[in-house]
């Protein structure tokens, strides 16, 4: 699986630029128009919708048709994509924070706000990047589609995280909880939806044609 | 001779296309040629052999072993290369290499290199900024890198021009001199595998037509052509197959017949794979 990582982590070198130029402007337009709570919020998201870019890279050359015969569990392909998700979205929260720490240092944004942020944009990235993968998996659709899937993805995932802080809202209302250990809560319910969309994903690319 | 490769009644369905019953052994040290027109189902039977599609009938036996129950050490002895590059198409040879050494635990790295020198395959340029003969050779250098035993190829010599053909095909020579190495050999180029082929299978409409040793057909097989008013003098109990042209008849029949030939068949010679390949795929069978 190491060997697959390497692959899209070579690829997305490539084709990182454009997204870390778009962040670094979001970013700053955040820190300097007093959006600073949005700062941590930009690389994370935008980070996370580089894992549809390397299923495009994939399908453009057909990648999958070498990777199947290779050793490797048809599983390894699924997971790895899952993995690289989470690591993408590991890198967007430790790019969040460098790029937070002024905002944070001026107290533009309290520390509470910030990780508060973090979490509930870290929930929205992989609940995305959950759904993206799932509907690439099961539908077999190819690039053509991915603008489509991406928007559909972060739209339903925002509802999804949305609805769940609402809800985990109204449960603990009576019960005082402090609102990270809420954020932390309902970033655990969607790493429910993350792993229930692996499992969907590896059963339909197990028993799929690859070409 | 052990098989490295056997397919027993294969069969996939799609909507307007079926492979039917397909079967066939290439055995070990040999190479075998797969020929057929487009759309025969050589393609097909190649991804059916490496898993990228799903049989619905039929087993795939590698190594003695079928193919789902091949360990991961015997999956990394099997190779393939494809008639357009499969590879990352940003990256250059370096990273490849990178990806592959942890991919197959038998790459090795020095073969790798060697491979990109000897095919003078261009080392820092990007793959998808090759030409199409570049990205099929750094395909092949990738595919002999990790030590396999089978390697499969779907037509990849149509891109190569014909001094990297020569080259190529001596590499293949070379390969099969450990006896325990075979090449499946999917071409157009029915040339090329007269050249290097020791088995050819000629798939048509998604059936064997027949697999047999090259020697077997070549020496076998005698064509005669005749003109086509002489046709009706012919015993037809004697021909394999036969093809109507406009004014003559080439026909296909096993080689002791040929003194039964009327004298004025005109002309009897050996037929090259190619010819057997068009009277038995646009002919007339009997």
């Amino acid at each position: 699986m190491r060997g697959l990582l390497i692959k899209d982590f070579y690829n997305l070198k490539k084709t990182m630029t454009v997204y870390v130029i778009m962040t670094i402007i979001l970013s700053a337009y955040c820190a300097f128009t007093n959006k600073s709570s949005f700062v941590s919020i930009n690389p994370i998201l935008i980070f996370s919708t580089t894992i549809t870019s390397t299923f495009s890279m994939d399908n453009s050359v057909k990648w999958d048709k070498l990777a199947v015969p290779a050793p490797l569990k048809r599983s390894d392909i699924v997971k790895s994509k899952y993995m690289l998700l989470l690591l993408i979205i590991a890198v967007g929260i430790g790019t969040g924070t460098v790029f937070a720490l002024p905002v944070i240092f001026t107290k533009a944004i309290t520390i509470t706000a910030f990780v508060n942020m973090t979490l509930f944009s870290a929930s929205i990235a992989l609940c995305a990047g959950s759904l993206s993968l799932a509907f690439l998996y099961i539908t077999h659709r190819g690039p053509e589609k991915i603008e489509l899937i991406i928007i559909f993805a972060y739209a339903g995932a925002a509802l999804i995280v949305i609805g769940f802080a609402k809800l985990l809202n109204l449960a603990a209302a009576p019960l005082d909880f402090n609102k990270i250990i809420l954020s932390l809560i309902n970033l655990l319910l969607v790493f429910l939806i993350f792993a229930v969309s692996c499992r969907i994903s590896i059963r339909c690319y197990d028993n799929c044609d690859i070409c | 001779m052990e098989n490295i490769l056997e397919l027993n009644n294969i069969t996939k369905n799609y909507e307007a296309f079926t492979l039917n019953q397909v079967s066939f052994a290439c055995p070990q040290g040999s190479i075998m040629g797969l020929i057929g027109p487009n759309g025969a189902g050589k393609t097909t039977i190649i991804h059916s052999i490496l898993d990228v599609i799903k049989l619905d009938g039929g087993s795939v036996r590698i190594f003695g072993k079928d193919r789902h129950d091949l360990s991961m050490e015997e999956k990394a002895q099997i190779a393939v290369v494809y008639d357009d590059n499969c590879l990352p198409a940003y990256l250059a040879a370096k990273e490849i290499g990178k990806i592959f050494q942890r991919i197959y635990p038998n790459w090795d790295a020095q073969i790798f290199q060697e491979y990109m020198e000897r095919l003078e395959i261009p080392q820092k340029t990007a793959v998808r900024d090759m030409s199409k003969g570049n990205k099929i050779k750094m395909n092949l250098a990738v595919a002999l890198s990790h030590h396999p035993r089978l390697l499969i190829l779907d037509e990849i010599t149509s891109a190569l021009d014909p001094l990297m053909r020569e080259e190529i095909l001596s590499l293949f020579l070379e390969f099969i001199e450990d006896e325990s190495r075979s090449i499946l050999f999917s071409s157009h180029i029915i040339t090329d595998l007269e050249k290097i082929a020791d088995y050819i299978t000629f798939i048509n409409n998604g059936q064997v037509v027949f697999s047999k040793e090259k020697d077997e057909l070549l020496y076998n097989y005698t064509l005669v052509r005749c003109k086509a008013s002489a046709f009706h003098e012919i015993d037809k109990n004697e021909l394999i197959a036969y093809r109507a042209q406009e004014s003559y008849v080439d026909i296909l029949i096993e080689k002791e017949s040929a003194c039964k030939m009327p004298p004025n068949a005109s002309l009897t010679e050996k037929p090259t794979i190619e010819e057997i390949m068009l009277i038995l795929a646009k002919g007339e069978k009997v």
